[in-house]
């Protein structure tokens, strides 16, 4: 049997990159100034952790301008919404072998 | 073992997560408690006002010009201290919690909140306009009732039943009509004090 440990993605590994999945689960949307209110991170933190999980195509990235400011909202892909649930899957494995 | 710990972790992150960017829960216990203590207050005045006393104060007996404008003025100040006095205690705990009150979450509670009680705001100003005075209060419970219900998605769930409460005692006070302000005093007061006593014990 495949031990469940090597199947959790990497791409969760980071708390960061873990609070920002599990707030667009079950937010629509939210813009990158809610996030790092939320998360408590720096502007070139969270930043590089959103470019990281776009890339990977879970997040859809809208950007607007509000007057002179832009103003980037993000959401979550179905892909980034099938690819957290399965890293949820795999923490509970996880968590029930070693019980 | 230190796998588990980490997976352990990992849910705790993303449960708190998950509750924070959905709800408000800077919420206390204490502003309920105190806008209900200025609800009481208003409601024994507005009874002094009109020379009678909570249980027999009946809208139904014609009233003078001036008394109205005493019952409309005690009514607006009560609105805004009982506000006043919630937003102070909300701001400590948000304070406390390290939590900022103008958030995504508490615009849209405060929205969901708005929306029914300007409405309902709006109705009674009608009323009055056209002199009919005697649907006031249980349309004031029923718009109230009716804000807190569609907040209570954005904060902690048993903010619903308090809606409910008021909703229940608006739509007596539609039937058994005159007794606005015993029901005002059993909602507006009595129900936020016994209601925030429990939400204090439980959530601050």
């Amino acid at each position: 049997m495949t031990k469940p440990i090597l199947l959790l993605n990497k791409a969760f590994e980071n708390r960061i990159r873990l609070g920002i999945m599990s707030t667009l689960v079950v937010n629509d949307t939210m813009d990158f100034n809610h996030l790092k209110e939320l998360l408590e991170v720096t502007d070139g933190n969270l930043a590089s952790h959103l470019i990281a999980l776009e890339k990977l195509n879970y997040l859809s990235v809208e950007k607007r301008f509000i007057g002179k400011k832009t103003n980037t909202t993000y959401r979550i892909t179905s892909s980034g919404k099938e690819a957290f649930v399965q890293h949820l899957n795999n923490l509970e494995e996880i968590i029930n072998q070693t019980l | 073992m230190k796998q588990k710990d980490n997976t352990l972790n990992s849910i705790q992150d993303i449960r708190n997560i998950m509750e924070k960017s959905t709800k408000f829960s800077s919420l206390s216990g204490l502003s309920f408690i105190a806008a209900g203590i200025v609800a009481t207050i208003s409601a024994l005045f507005a009874a002094y006002t009109l020379d009678s006393n909570i249980l027999t104060f009946n809208l139904y007996k014609p009233i003078s010009i001036e008394q109205l404008y005493k019952l409309i003025g005690n009514g607006i100040i009560t609105l805004i201290l009982a506000s006043v006095v919630a937003y102070i205690f909300t701001k400590i705990k948000a304070a406390k919690l390290k939590h900022s009150l103008n958030s995504v979450i508490s615009r849209h509670l405060f929205l969901h909140l708005a929306i029914p009680l300007l409405t309902g705001g709006i109705i009674v100003l009608s009323l009055i306009y056209h002199g009919n005075l005697v649907l006031v209060a249980p349309l004031l419970l029923i718009s109230y009732g009716l804000g807190v219900v569609s907040a209570s998605k954005f904060t902690h769930a048993e903010i619903f039943y308090l809606g409910i409460i008021h909703l229940v005692l608006g739509c007596i006070g539609l039937f058994a009509l005159g007794n606005g302000l015993i029901l005002w005093t059993l909602g507006f007061g009595l129900t936020h004090i016994i209601w925030g006593i429990y939400f204090y014990k439980k959530h601050d």
